[in-house]
């Protein structure tokens, strides 16, 4: 899949308007989770899949991991924000020739992994070798999740070029 | 980030058991898991640390093979900062004491 190209003015983005209205839609739902979590400061209270976006620091002290979230989740959830903000847009602006700067690219990429991560919580991928719930109701979740990996792939590839 | 960190940070500076007596007591460990791909894990040991592509590849494949890789280590502090850094880029990081 080539989605990303690096030019001399930026990371030049082809994609369909299929997957474009599939990642908006999705970087919409990622802000929507993200609205839950504003007040939430132990981890047990999490929605599961926010759990993986924002796991224990310490892994044999809860207290520890819970006094860190509380410093630090408010940064890392906004950024979090920013990058699924940073998807929605890109998506949805008709430029054409669509050129993002590095910057925009980067949050872009780590808002793909916050989205794969949220959908392999879904679909039960734990460990390597997962492949993820094969039921109808979560045929359309596994099209994205692979689809957001093979996006990641050409992205990281455009950027480290 | 890194602000907001240092700001609150001040009192639990002045534990004694948190101040770096002899040499590097805390690391910053960065797991395997199923989602995040080889190319990206290295893309961030490259962009965030500014490890060279070899030692990027070497730790990755540390995390992929054996399940984890130590990728940093010096105070608690600059550990709890890497940790929330790689959060950020959605690896599932931790911090622990290095063995004395």
């Amino acid at each position: 899949m080539r989605v990303f190209r690096s030019t001399k003015s930026g990371i030049r983005v082809h994609l369909d308007p299929a997957p474009r209205i599939a990642l908006v839609r999705l970087a919409e739902e990622m802000l929507e989770l993200l609205d839950g979590t504003a007040d939430v400061e132990t981890a047990a209270a999490l929605d599961p899949a926010v759990q993986r976006l924002i796991p224990d620091a310490y892994p044999h002290d809860p207290e520890a991991s819970d006094e860190f979230r509380r410093l630090t989740q408010t940064d890392v959830l906004e950024a979090k924000r920013a990058h699924a903000t940073a998807i929605r847009d890109t998506f949805t602006a008709d430029a054409d020739p669509l050129v993002l700067d590095t910057a925009t690219a980067e949050s872009v990429l780590r808002g793909f992994t916050d989205l794969r991560l949220v959908l392999a919580e879904r679909l039960d991928i734990h460990e390597d070798g997962d492949e993820g719930r094969s039921d109808s109701d979560s045929a359309f979740a596994q099209q994205l999740y692979w689809l957001l990996g093979a996006l990641q792939e050409d992205l990281v590839a455009s950027l480290m070029r | 980030m890194a602000a907001s960190l240092t700001d609150s940070r001040t009192e639990r500076e002045t534990d004694p058991n948190d101040r770096p007596a002899l040499g590097t007591p805390w690391q910053t460990v960065v797991w395997n898991d199923p989602v995040n791909l080889m190319s990206y894990v290295v893309y961030v040991f490259r962009s965030y640390f500014g490890y060279a592509q070899a030692e990027a590849e070497r730790l990755m494949l540390q995390v992929h093979n054996e399940g984890k890789a130590i990728v940093a280590a010096g105070s608690r502090e600059a550990m709890e900062r890497h940790v929330a850094a790689m959060h950020d880029y959605g690896l599932w990081a931790t911090l622990e004491p290095a063995p004395r």
